[in-house]
């Protein structure tokens, strides 16, 4: 008993020494992220920056290596050194660092109600309207939409606006479904018939991705859906008894009861996914980040017979791609950041918006950069990538772009209530009406006040 | 069996407890330190934002019972409060009831013993979020262990138990329900604990193996019952991760619980909502903890 | 027929044995054959043996994250804030179980409502706190926090152990001349051994499990926890099952192992005493 009492008193003793020797330790140097520039030594400015696209997660691929490249173009003057939060937890250090005033120097994301009601009016963020002045040529790239949507009334831009867009449609695996037709030519009901009993790997938990994707290009084939879909970037949608919704619930549990792939109902994007890459179903609706998923470098993880060179893309039928172009960007600069600091940080925007990196990036991920003229290679290094090839050729003058459902709709109910309520939708429980009604009811008390 | 001493309504502290008294102080001292380091501000906050319109960073503006209000002419809310009722009811009777069970079997001695409450704990270790995983492929449709058994007997057979109602809730109320070891542990801590003599004596008197249990080491292990209930009540008010990984409340709201309301109100930056449903969370559980001391008399000594 | 009566109680005892270890052991199983397996062997035969055994996951795990300081930390973590919370609860739960005084049953009801706060309503107190400690990306942070986690649970068990134990021996030990802490560490706490084993390896479970405020309150790979390296597998549009499975046996077997040692040692300790009944 007695040595048991000692250790517990030795380990109280050696915690509470321990703490002693981190508050040292971190009134010194390592207390915040971001915050540990150091003009010293042989004059180069280092900052750390906590980031979610590391190690395993999709966006890693692209962004490490970039940042790798930004270090060695600015050798000697600034580095930058990433560090990884997982991404579920990270919007909510985010919030925890704005709250203590210890922001690092560049904050990655953020979802727009936290950006516009918290960060800009309490003046968290670094106004960059000065620095895109003195350089035309940046502003030029960056599109049009977003530039306007980052403006806010006084003029000021906090964030980083977008100079790519990235149009989300859907793949197909042409070794299961061999069509020679121009998809996104067709109208939604022409497609659902030339699709026949093609199976659709959808996901219904989470938020229901890609069901929401197909859902999101039903509602844009239907009469007035377009308009009703840009309107909520505005206004959030809290009324779903609009007809284009309810029509397209209605095509939309077609393609449930008809075209689900096996597993799709309760399944999570990673069993979507799985399910293509396992060739049990023909079509997956995604972004064009996925087209790293069909590389051959990702071999592994395919089985029964899938080859990555057999996938095609396209836009959705209509002409029609999902993508938001009035949205905030990627990146925002704390305001609390020193002038040094600030000088990285701007250095770095103008490093991941240079043409060269630009180029990179649509390469990487897939996209378009109306903003930019392409490199006289750009075009045929492209089409080496059969999917990105597909999407860029569908993405012509008539394309119309629509943001996510998701987007448009009230958090919680993007997040839970839609994936929520699709099985029963998929079981025929549910009416395309009592699923509208669902969905109203849910907006409603989400914000009720 | 035997009797309990009935106290005062008013305790009067003899001079020798009085002189206890910078002891007992002194004993509490690391515990309050600690619950006002961590729990003091928290409980004040939800308290007092609850009456809030709040977003979690800017002001909050009073907007007196108007969160409540809300609250209880919700649908959802009205449904988690239903949901949380049952699983209050099976947790009581059939959680409990069955980590009991693995008590007294194992209070026994047989075959195997060690084994089995070695192996008990496991599950306690594995993650939430693997946990999900795994039970998403247990009751899965197609491939699933559950399904490919019924299919034996019943090629047609084919239900997705998370996803319709009423399987959902029964699928969900499965993942915790047989995973008892917190029951077990501290009942089968109670039984240890009774005197030898008074089992030998009960034995002497002629009670048989039934009698023994039913009349002497049930009753005696009450307290042991009643926290277990507490404890495994409480879980069910703050059941969170085992519905969020797997129906996140669905179908239609059947297997919906309070936390994963909160948590959907903090996604929408509502913090004043979210909070009043922490409120109503303590007050349920303060209410549970009430009766079960009340029922249990857990605040009397048996020695 | 008592000999048929007690054949019939062995077998249900038997059966409910049976029961337990199948429900306890299958999932886990489950799991690390699963690391063994190709992500499309997971999704089409989920139950079937792997085809073929490869390691290629756990290599390039441990080629990518150093686990070894990830397990490190979270044993630091979860080991310490066990020992020292333990030793405080145990102090609390005993007063309150074995004394009478103005304020025992407001602090009991106080400490029992603790596992009723969000930890949604924690985490930006707590943020504070530690970021003001000084302590932010420290793992000596989250072990602070870890003090506080078990609180609740903790008081309740200590405080039924310690009513469990006759008041009888504390008037003896009185009579005999020891005082309050005598009374406390020699008696009371090693009666109480089956009550602060439970307790103790219900919070060092928790801690060890514990994911989300290590991940608030850390960002650096030097002070990451196992949970959060188990995170990274779950991320959007990640779907590696192989490697997610090979992550949880890699998170999964060190708390298993050490529950098992520990659970040796605390029988161990129990036996040597032969206190119970």
């Amino acid at each position: 008993m007695k040595k048991k009492r000692m250790f517990a008193g030795l380990l109280a003793g050696a915690l509470l020494a321990a703490s002693l020797a981190g508050c040292g330790a971190a009134s010194g140097s390592t207390a915040q992220p971001g915050s540990t520039a150091s003009s010293a030594g042989a004059g180069v400015v280092e900052v750390t920056i906590p980031s979610y696209k590391t190690g395993e997660n999709v966006g890693a691929v692209f962004f490490e290596p970039q940042v790798e490249r930004f270090n060695q173009a600015y050798e000697g003057q600034y580095h930058i050194t990433l560090e990884s939060v997982p991404q579920d937890t990270f919007l909510d250090q985010m919030k925890m660092l704005a709250q203590q005033g210890e922001l690092p120097v560049l904050v990655q994301s953020g979802d727009v109600d936290w950006l516009s009601n918290v960060v800009y009016p309490n003046g968290l963020a670094y106004d960059l309207s000065g620095w895109l002045e003195e350089n035309p040529e940046l502003k030029a790239r960056l599109m049009p939409d977003g530039l306007a949507f980052c403006t806010d009334e006084s003029g000021a831009i906090y964030s980083m606006p977008l100079a790519t867009v990235r149009p989300t449609g859907f793949f197909w695996n042409s070794a299961l479904w061999d069509t020679q037709e121009d998809l996104s030519a067709m109208t939604m009901e022409q497609f659902i018939t030339a699709m026949g009993d093609q199976k659709i790997a959808f996901s219904t938990a989470e938020n229901g991705w890609v069901a929401a994707l197909f859902l999101t290009a039903a509602i844009a084939g239907e009469e007035g859906g377009i308009e009703w879909l840009q309107a909520g970037v505005e206004n959030r949608i809290v009324d779903f008894s609009e007809p284009a919704f309810v029509n397209a619930i209605g095509t939309l549990q077609q393609m449930l009861q008809n075209n689900a792939a096996p597993n799709s109902i309760g399944a999570t994007y990673a069993d979507a996914a799985n399910s293509f890459m396992s060739n049990q179903a023909a079509l997956i609706a995604n972004g064009p980040w996925m087209s790293s998923d069909f590389a051959s470098t990702n071999s592994a993880n395919w089985s029964n017979g899938f080859d990555g060179a057999n996938v095609r893309a396209a836009l959705f039928p209509g002409q029609i791609g999902i993508a938001n172009t009035a949205t905030y960007g990627e990146w925002f600069i704390s305001a609390n950041a020193a002038p040094e600091e600030i000088e990285l940080a701007l250095a770095f925007l103008e490093f991941i918006n240079s043409p060269e990196e630009i180029e990179a990036y649509l390469l990487a991920e897939g996209g378009d950069a109306p903003g930019l003229t392409y490199s006289d290679g750009f075009k045929e290094e492209q089409g080496k990538t059969q999917v990105l090839a597909d999407l860029a050729a569908d993405t012509t003058a008539d394309t119309t772009f629509v943001p996510c459902i998701l987007d448009v709709i009230p958090s919680s109910v993007a997040n839970a209530d839609f994936g929520m309520l699709l099985p029963s939708l998929a079981d025929g429980t549910f009416t395309p009406e009592d699923f509208a009604q669902r969905m109203t009811q849910a907006a409603t008390e989400a914000t009720a006040e | 069996m035997h009797a309990t001493e009935k106290r005062p309504a008013r305790y009067k502290p003899s001079r020798l407890q009085r002189a206890n008294y910078k002891w007992i102080y002194l004993f509490l001292l690391p515990t309050v330190v600690i619950f006002a380091m961590f729990y003091v501000v928290p409980i004040v906050e939800v308290f007092v934002t609850s009456f809030t319109k709040w977003d979690g960073f800017n002001a909050p503006s009073f907007n007196g019972v108007r969160n409540y209000i809300n609250l209880f002419t919700s649908h959802s809310f009205l449904t988690s409060l239903k949901n949380l009722f049952w699983w209050c009811v099976i947790a009581m009777t059939l959680h409990v009831g069955f980590g009991t069970l693995v008590a007294f079997v194992l209070f026994h001695r047989p075959h195997g013993w060690k084994l089995t409450r070695a192996v008990y704990m496991i599950p306690n270790v594995i993650s939430a979020a693997a946990w999900a995983m795994i039970y998403r492929f247990i009751f899965n449709d197609d491939i699933g262990i559950l399904n490919s058994l019924i299919r034996l007997l019943d090629p047609d057979f084919s239900v997705d138990w998370f996803y319709v109602s009423p399987w959902a809730f029964w699928s969900v109320t499965f993942t915790w329900l047989f995973y008892a070891v917190i029951v077990t542990l501290i009942v089968l801590g109670d039984l240890l604990n009774i005197p030898q003599e008074l089992t030998e004596a009960a034995r002497i008197d002629g009670a048989t193996g039934w009698q023994l249990i039913r009349y002497v080491q049930l009753p005696l292990c009450r307290a042991a019952i009643g926290t277990s209930i507490i404890c495994s009540l409480t879980s069910r008010i703050a059941m969170y991760e085992q519905i969020a990984l797997t129906t996140a409340g669905g179908p239609d709201y059947a297997t919906v619980s309070l936390p994963i309301l909160l948590v959907n109100a903090i996604t929408d930056y509502r913090y004043g909502y979210a909070n009043a449903v922490g409120v109503l969370m303590f007050l349920i559980g303060l209410v549970i903890l009430w009766v079960v001391n009340r029922l249990f008399r857990m605040d009397e000594t048996d020695y | 027929m008592k000999f048929v009566k007690k054949g019939a109680a062995q077998a249900l005892m038997y059966f409910v044995e049976l029961v337990v270890i199948l429900l306890s052991v299958f999932p886990i199983l489950w799991v690390v054959m699963s690391a063994f397996k190709s992500n499309g062997e997971i999704l089409t035969s989920p139950l079937a043996l792997p085809t073929s055994f490869s390691l290629d996951a756990f290599i390039h795990l441990f080629q990518t994250y150093s686990f070894p300081v990830y397990f490190l930390n979270s044993l630091l973590a979860a080991g310490v804030s066990t020992l020292v919370s333990l030793f405080f609860y145990a102090m609390g739960a005993y007063v309150i179980a074995k004394f009478e005084f103005p304020g025992r049953r407001l602090l009991f009801i106080l400490f029992t409502i603790t596992l009723l706060v969000p930890g949604h309503s924690k985490s930006q107190p707590i943020f504070s706190l530690i970021s003001d400690l000084g302590l932010f990306d420290s793992i000596w942070g989250v072990t602070l926090v870890y003090l506080s986690a078990g609180m609740a649970m903790s008081i309740f068990v200590l405080k039924a152990g310690f009513m469990a134990i006759p008041k009888s021996l504390d008037e003896a030990a009185t009579i005999d001349g020891a005082g309050f802490m005598r009374t406390f560490l020699l008696i009371n706490l090693p009666l109480a051994r089956s009550a602060l084993a439970t307790a103790g390896i219900l919070m060092f479970l928790g801690n060890w499990n514990e994911y989300y405020f290590a991940s608030l309150l850390t960002h650096s790979d030097s002070q990451r926890t196992l949970p959060i390296a188990l995170s990274f597998f779950t991320s959007e549009f990640s779907y590696n099952y192989t490697n997610l499975f090979a992550a949880l046996t890699i998170v999964i077997l060190p708390g298993i192992l050490l529950y098992v040692f520990a659970q040796e040692q605390v029988q161990a300790s129990v036996a040597a005493t032969g206190i119970k009944g």
